[in-house]
């Protein structure tokens, strides 16, 4: 079949490929295969409007359509080096895989040292067809770093562990803007000295413009003496009855409370009100990978597939 | 093509038939020739949780289904034997709806005191169609019309001042849930003597667990004294990027200061934030059909058209 490709160069176009997102992700029984919606949003909202990891989405994401313009494949960078490629099953063959990959080479690689371009992509073990073709494109495998758990609602929920003295309740007004803030640069950011954080708390905006963000799955817990000390934001998606957290962290002088525990157990029971059957959440380090054993059902690891080369100067 | 027919069973076949009304808004230009997903949210969670309007969900809706277990078509009532249809376009038929009527008329009906049946449905005043398809079953248009209204956000809203001293915000924490309640009392029975109020909130955290609910597209004004005097509560559907105003009220002794105005605007003006293109009102009385008319742009009327059956 022939596909085009093209950019996604107007605003309708990136609400289609979030719905586009949704189908297979449904096709796919709601494995992240492809990435949940609520990532996507967390891309744009986030790593780009607050961290300016890519260029706005307009100008990075491409989609490959069918002549009656359905979505059968979506591209893009996630930040400078990293890609996410998105296939509807029943569409994938290698040579679409090959396309995409030989676009993001043209198009998404960084520069590396001595003159090279590096990009790499995330893949799961038992992704047989993509590993092939990022091997025949010249990629390496890179040992696994990223988990991926997720818990189905539907089973018993653990038992909410005792936080003595700290309260667990949604996000408040605007007015608590600045002391959410200040949590997160204390969860992110305890190495640093504290006259390095910047006092600007308008990116939490930007992650409550995302159109899936609601203030009653974005938790947080109340130290005794009033300040915040951690949050499980979560995003759910009503369409696909599955959730992703896409951020959570406890602040360095509150660890050890079992916080990051009732957060997430909280939200989970919040999600499930709401006829959420199925959440997700990604550990990239271990004292997050140690918490979510702890309240998740499953998990998955995946590989990164590096590639390094020198441009041809021809 | 053969379809099978079967009422809702279960949790799974609700949430088919929430994505369903989803698929069929989108094909029909997301104008409201069938539901919008919020309706049926507020259906379950209020009509049928709250206002008992049946039993359950299952005893109020049924499916249409192709051999593959595709749905196509669904019917649902809201008490009183009012029907709502949803027909997905390219598998409309005469002999469906035919077939989806008098499922209705042998299960949805409503008994009057003098003992004959009766059914109804609202009808768009241009659907000449299905106009005709039900008088050819022996409907009759009645008195009685509902105003569709809708709004196209993609350009800048108009800004109303902001009634002195009232705040217009999110709706707060479950401790003001008693003010809300009461402020929904006094903005839809007000004729009524206060002590009929029976001081039961638990009505508004079903509104608050249907799965388009989002406390900050629930916009209150509270009066100076701090209780809520206005509210407009929106589901926000991003799969289709639209949206319905679900209750708006302002309380009696509130009136005439433009505060549903304030509270519809601050709630569109967070719907464009939220990347929201069309909000949807439906009014059927006079106060709420003025505020609509003021702040929406456009409007398509429904008429009633009654069966009546010994």
């Amino acid at each position: 079949m022939k596909l085009t490709l093209r950019t996604c160069d107007k605003e309708d176009d990136f609400w289609r490929v979030r719905n586009f997102l949704r189908k297979i992700f449904l096709l796919s029984d709601r494995l992240e295969f492809s990435a949940h919606v609520a990532l996507l949003d967390h891309w744009r909202w986030h790593y780009i409007e607050t961290c300016h990891e890519t260029a706005p989405f307009d100008q990075v994401t491409s989609i490959w359509e069918t002549a009656d313009r359905q979505i059968v494949a979506a591209l893009h960078p996630i930040c400078h080096d990293e890609i996410c490629m998105y296939v509807h099953p029943r569409f994938r063959t290698s040579a679409l895989e090959d396309e995409m990959i030989a676009y993001a080479e043209e198009f998404h690689a960084d520069s590396f040292e001595g003159g090279k371009q590096i990009l790499y992509a995330t893949v799961f073990p038992e992704d047989t067809q993509r590993r092939q073709t990022l091997t025949r494109c010249g990629f390496e495998y890179r040992r696994a770093r990223d988990f991926y758990w997720w818990r189905d609602l539907d089973i018993t929920l653990p038992d909410m562990p005792s936080t003595l003295g700290y309260e667990i309740r949604s996000m408040g007004t605007e007015a608590e803007l600045p002391a959410r803030s200040w949590c997160s640069w204390r969860v992110f950011h305890a190495e640093e000295p504290n006259e390095n954080y910047d006092g600007d708390y308008l990116w939490y905006k930007n992650m409550q413009s995302a159109p899936l963000y609601r203030r009653d799955l974005d938790i947080v817990a109340v130290a005794p003496n009033g300040e915040l000390a951690g949050f499980c934001t979560i995003s759910y998606d009503d369409y696909t009855r599955s959730a992703a957290i896409v951020l959570e962290g406890i602040a360095a002088e509150h660890r050890g409370h079992g916080l990051g525990e009732a957060l997430t157990i909280a939200g989970m029971r919040q999600l499930k009100r709401l006829g959420c059957t199925r959440v997700f959440a990604t550990a990239n380090e271990e004292s997050t990978n140690a918490m979510y054993r702890l309240v998740m059902q499953a998990c998955r690891t995946a590989d990164h597939w590096v590639k390094i080369w020198t441009p041809d100067k021809g | 093509m053969k379809f099978t027919q079967h009422p809702i069973t279960g949790e799974d076949d609700f949430w088919r038939a929430r994505n369903f009304l989803r698929e069929v808004f989108l094909l029909n230009d997301r104008l409201e020739y069938s539901w919008h997903v919020a309706r049926l949210d507020y259906w379950r969670w209020h009509y049928i949780l709250t206002c008992n309007i049946c039993r359950s969900v299952e005893a109020g809706m049924a499916l249409w289904e192709t051999p593959d277990g595709r749905t196509i078509a669904a019917i649902n009532h809201l008490g009183g034997s009012e029907l709502r249809l949803h027909v997905h376009p390219q598998f409309y038929s005469a002999n469906l709806e035919h077939e989806m009527l008098a499922y209705a008329e042998e299960n949805y009906f409503a008994t009057a005191e003098d003992g004959r049946r009766y059914i109804y449905l609202p009808i768009f005043e241009d659907d000449t169609r299905r106009q005709e398809l039900v008088q050819s079953r022996g409907y009759k248009k009645q008195p009685g019309w509902g105003h569709h209204y809708r709004r196209d956000l993609t350009a800048p809203l108009p800004v109303p001042p902001t009634p002195s001293g009232y705040n217009i915000r999110s709706m707060g924490d479950e401790s003001e849930h008693a003010s809300r309640s009461w402020c929904s009392w006094r903005a839809f029975h007000s004729d009524e003597p206060d002590s009929n109020y029976d001081g039961d909130w638990s009505w508004y955290q079903n509104v608050q667990s249907a799965p388009l609910y989002r406390r900050d597209l629930d916009i209150v004004a509270s009066a100076p004294d701090g209780n809520i005097a206005a509210f407009c509560t929106i589901y926000y559907d991003d799969y289709t990027r639209s949206a319905v105003t679900v209750l708006v009220g302002v309380a009696a002794e509130h009136w005439r200061r433009g505060l549903g105005k304030a509270v519809m605007t601050e709630g569109l003006k967070r719907l464009q934030q939220l990347g929201c293109t069309r909000v949807f009102s439906t009014a059927h009385e006079e106060p709420a059909n003025a505020l609509y008319r003021s702040m929406l742009k456009e409007m398509k009327v429904t008429d009633t058209w009654l069966k009546e059956w010994s």
